[in-house]
């Protein structure tokens, strides 16, 4: 949890509220798109399945970039989680063009094998969650560890919801951030 | 409350030999975590799946999508004659009207297979779909679905499909993809 001084934007560049907001509203957009077609085709499972696999792919790549790189990463998350999702239908994409699935297609993130996991959409979705559970673990770890190497100086006004690891320093967190 | 740091973050550019703060509160990741597990999980177990009455109890087993090699059978069950030419058995509870069926055996026989009927209750229907594995649906009655067998007797194909009338494109595809095949 070294700050890497000089290299701020670096660093939090994955984290930027702005960035993140657009990338989840693209997300959702295309997530519900993606939705209504699996849902016309009666095929719901399948929407769920791939999601939530590529959810649970998604976090390990998070985790491990984050105890790698000692940063989170990449820049673009939640496009990350959209790219594999698109990435595991691509046989479904095939089938709609006329081709069957075949084995092989496992490539795609296990996309033939992952719908006979035992317990189906439900096994997939707890999977999913306590990945991405521990990757918000981790990253809160990390997030805190850097807001208890900044400066009081730069903290800004105490807010609800302050760290309370570094709660020896609420009265010096009150400070006005200086330029 | 917000969730972003009230650090205007420009003070903090590439360069800067002080540690600057994140942009987000600690706590925010956790936050949205929470929400999204909650809305996922909703999303997921109310409306992630098509479990009705006529659906496959394991939806891995409906509609997969994948030829496979499954069991040589006889050259001869309840009294329908197999080999020579794949065939499309379709399981129903009740005769299909004439109408809606031709449209689907169009589809589903455009590749050279012949369709085979075999309606719940009738002479030869529980013989075939025990031997092709028709599984049993939700409700616990007879299969509505199809099987597909080529033209060596190998079962390539069996699933519940309670709305296979809109999916002859479906048995079109796996029928074609028998071309080629050691079938």
């Amino acid at each position: 949890m070294t700050a890497d001084q000089g290299g701020w934007n670096r660093d939090y560049r994955a984290l930027r509220p702005r960035t993140l907001a657009w990338q989840l509203v693209l997300l959702l957009a295309i997530e519900a798109v993606l939705f209504q077609r699996y849902d016309a085709e009666q095929a719901r499972f399948h929407w769920s399945t791939h999601f939530l696999d590529a959810l649970a792919f998604t976090s390990l790549v998070l985790l491990a970039w984050l105890s790698i790189a000692g940063r989170p990463g990449p820049r673009y998350p939640l496009l990350t989680l959209l790219a594999f999702h698109v990435y595991a239908i691509v046989p479904d994409l095939m089938f709609s063009e006329g081709s069957a699935h075949s084995q092989w297609q496992n490539v795609f993130l296990g996309h033939i094998a992952e719908h006979y996991l035992p317990g189906g959409a439900v096994a997939w979705l707890a999977i999913a969650l306590v990945l991405s559970g521990t990757y918000v673990a981790a990253l809160t770890v990390w997030l805190r560890g850097r807001w208890a190497d900044t400066p009081n100086d730069l903290r800004g006004p105490l807010r609800s919801g302050s760290d309370p690891a570094t709660a020896g320093n609420r009265r010096r967190w009150s400070f006005v951030p200086v330029p | 409350m917000t969730v972003a740091s009230p650090i205007d973050q420009a003070q903090c550019s590439t360069g800067s030999p002080r540690p600057c703060p994140p942009p987000l509160r600690w706590w925010t990741p956790a936050v949205a975590f929470a929400v999204s597990a909650v809305v996922l999980s909703v999303l997921v177990i109310a409306f992630g799946t098509n479990n009705g009455p006529l659906d496959d109890p394991n939806q891995a087993f409906q509609r997969d999508g994948a030829l496979h090699n499954g069991p040589q059978l006889p050259d001869r069950i309840g009294g329908i004659a197999l080999g020579g030419s794949s065939v499309v058995v379709l399981f129903e509870r009740r005769q299909p009207p004439g109408q809606t069926l031709a449209q689907w055996r169009a589809g589903a026989t455009r590749s050279g297979s012949r369709l085979v009927v075999a309606v719940a209750g009738k002479p030869g229907t529980s013989a075939l779909r025990d031997a092709l594995g028709m599984r049993t649906p939700n409700d616990g009655g007879p299969p509505v679905g199809y099987a597909i067998v080529d033209r060596s007797r190998r079962v390539r194909y069996a699933t519940l499909d309670p709305a296979y009338l809109d999916h002859a494109s479906e048995v079109e595809l796996l029928t074609a993809g028998l071309t080629g095949h050691a079938s």
